[in-house]
């Protein structure tokens, strides 16, 4: 069975963009636009990967982050966002909790995702 | 000797000293023989021969007589001596009474002279006192004339017909610090240091009759400038013909003192009025570009990504490949734009690098290297100077080197017009800073732009070559690391931007502050 990815983005072109991106490889990629929806769909399936926006009407991406990880502690999580200056202070709360995450550094082009993603997700040494 | 005391009854007047040598003392006379008893001792007269008393007592008697009659003798002669001197006195006396009868009618005439003298005397004693009351009241107006001239704090001085000083006051003294001799004589327009421009005035003066507030600058003795404000009249004879000038000068050094202060204060309001206005401007830019660049970037991202997919399904003959290659092109150029400005508005940057020290001179190396290419390839002279003794200072390294890249970036643009290519780096510290600045011999910034050129978005190249944010940026990191970027320029002579960066660390101070 291949890989999941979900992608939380309450933007369109991000979702679509991960969804191109992703669409020749082997990975199954499933989207979400808002924390709530991702919450939910992470406690129906089971997804190796996350790619989670932070700044969302609703649940935004750190609420939406300390939800998934109570799902799951361990599978990574990338915060894709241009802007995290807001957010700062909650993340690193978080982080004290013990709730991982990684960061990337929007925008990012096709073959940055591809990158990303499979070295995440293969253990390649792309870094 | 015994003294002979002769007895009062002894007859011995006589009339001369031949009736005395004749004479014959009848010796036994009680009074004579008790007279000679006691002259020669004898105890017994009875026994007193004549012959003997004769011979001894007799002689006697007759040289005393003798002598008696000569001072006799001698007084008579005496006497008609005196009598002929008293005639003769009688005689001058006469004399005398006549000449002092000659001397009274003298006396009389010169007493009367005398009158005369005392008349003439007294008149011009009447003369000398109203000369003395005139003198007095001349010295009085004198003194008072006086008094007001050196009461005066102003120069106050008059010269003749031809300019020449012919007199000062005392405040003239003090503040010129020369004596009045070495004052008066002297041509007065050389009193001043705009010896022209006092000659013109005098000849103003000479014209309309007065000059007013006429601003001069008198050089002290010791060389010292006082500016002072020159107000004069002409003075004339009582036939209208000018005789001279009158002039005062005000020193009014504490008056352009204060002057001075209050322009340098006007110029400070000025100046933070405007760094308010800029301080403000930048904050709304700041905010606003933030904004509008992360609303920005998820559509971006999609853009690139669509693109991207787009030009991987597209064959490299298809026409539209090179199409999409120019697409993706530009939207990684918006890409660095928005990027940009998310730098300039310092939404980006801020909690992601972190404070070290550095020195400036390692990072200019570092600046100078990737723009090597492009210095050598437009042919410009870039020289360098790090000043001993420049300490390392707290920054973050990559904002600094983006200020250091922008600004040679803009030194090198300025120079591709320009005939002389010439760019002087200079490091060091100013106080509690580190200065660098970049010099470039372009061709300067007219004033009314300059005051432009650290607003976003403002920029003298053409469209599509600049985005008009690299100056903003620079201003907004140095504005971060509480430093100052400062811009000199002559249109024509060339630019420096001076960066100031504090030595001190600037994180801990920000953090204070927030």
């Amino acid at each position: 069975m291949s890989k999941r990815i979900l992608v939380i983005d309450d933007e369109e072109a991000i979702r679509k963009s991960f969804i191109l991106a992703l669409e020749d490889t082997a990975y199954q990629v499933d989207t979400a636009e808002s924390g709530e929806k991702g919450i939910e769909m992470a406690q129906k399936n089971n997804y190796d990967l996350f790619f989670l926006d932070l700044k969302m009407p609703g649940l935004n991406g750190v609420e939406t982050l300390r939800g998934l990880r109570e799902i799951d502690r361990d599978v990574p999580v990338y915060i894709v966002t241009a802007f995290f200056k807001e957010y700062l202070d909650e993340l690193k709360s978080a982080e004290g909790e013990g709730i991982n995450y990684e960061i990337l550094k929007k925008p990012i082009g096709i073959d940055q995702i591809i990158l990303v993603t499979t070295g995440i997700l293969e253990g390649a040494a792309v870094y | 000797m015994r003294k002979v005391k002769t007895s009062r009854n002894l007859k011995t007047r006589i009339a001369t000293s031949r009736e005395a040598m004749d004479r014959k003392i009848p010796a036994p006379t009680s009074s004579n023989i008790h007279h000679g008893h006691l002259v020669l001792g004898m105890r017994n007269v009875n026994h007193i021969e004549y012959e003997l008393w004769e011979q001894d007592v007799g002689e006697y008697l007759r040289v005393v007589d003798k002598g008696r009659l000569d001072r006799a003798n001698r007084y008579y002669n005496a006497m008609n001596n005196v009598q002929k001197l008293l005639m003769e006195v009688n005689r001058r006396s006469a004399e005398l009474q006549i000449a002092n009868e000659e001397m009274q009618a003298t006396n009389e005439e010169m007493q009367a002279t005398n009158e005369e003298m005392q008349a003439t005397t007294e008149e011009l004693q009447s003369t000398n006192e109203e000369l003395q009351s005139t003198t007095e009241e001349m010295e009085r107006a004198n003194a008072y004339r006086q008094t007001l001239m050196d009461s005066m704090t102003d120069i106050l001085l008059t010269t003749d017909q031809s300019g020449v000083i012919t007199d000062v006051n005392t405040a003239t003294e003090l503040i010129s610090g020369y004596q009045k001799d070495e004052l008066i004589g002297q041509p007065l327009h050389q009193f001043f240091a705009e010896q022209d421009r006092a000659q013109a005035g005098i000849a103003q003066l000479q014209v309309e009759g007065g000059l007013s507030n006429y601003d001069l600058t008198v050089v002290t003795k010791a060389g010292r400038e006082v500016p002072v404000s020159f107000n004069a009249t002409v003075l004339r004879d009582p036939d209208n013909r000018i005789t001279g000038l009158l002039g005062t000068a005000r020193d009014v050094t504490k008056q352009k003192q204060a002057e001075q202060e209050l322009q340098k204060l006007v110029d400070e309001l000025r100046e933070s009025q405007s760094k308010v206005i800029q301080a403000g401007k930048m904050t709304a830019m700041g905010t606003m570009t933030a904004g509008v660049a992360h609303e920005l970037n998820n559509p971006m991202m999609g853009i690139l990504n669509f693109i991207q997919y787009s030009l991987k399904h597209t064959s490299e003959d298809d026409r539209r490949y090179t199409v999409l290659q120019d697409a993706e092109r530009e939207t990684k150029r918006c890409v660095e734009i928005v990027q940009n400005l998310l730098t300039f508005s310092r939404m980006d940057t801020e909690g992601e690098e972190d404070y070290q020290k550095e020195s400036c001179a390692a990072i200019l190396d570092r600046v100078l290297k990737l723009l090597s290419y492009r210095i050598e390839r437009e042919k410009v002279a870039l020289t360098q100077h790090t000043a001993q003794g420049t300490p390392d200072i707290w920054m973050r390294v990559n904002n600094i080197q983006q200020v250091f890249f922008n600004l040679l970036s803009n030194a090198l643009d300025a120079l591709k017009t320009s005939e002389k290519k010439e760019i002087h780096v200079d490091m060091h510290r100013e106080g509690e800073f580190v200065e660098v600045s970049f010099a470039d011999s372009g061709c300067g910034i007219p004033p009314e732009i300059r005051q432009k050129i650290f607003d976003p978005f403002f920029t003298t190249k053409p469209v599509g070559q600049a985005t008009g944010l690299g100056l903003s940026i620079c201003h907004s990191l140095i504005k971060t690391h509480n430093g100052e970027i400062l811009c000199e320029s002559e249109p024509g002579a060339g630019t420096k931007f001076k960066v100031l960066l504090p030595i001190k660390k600037a994180k801990a101070e920000k953090k204070q502050n927030e």
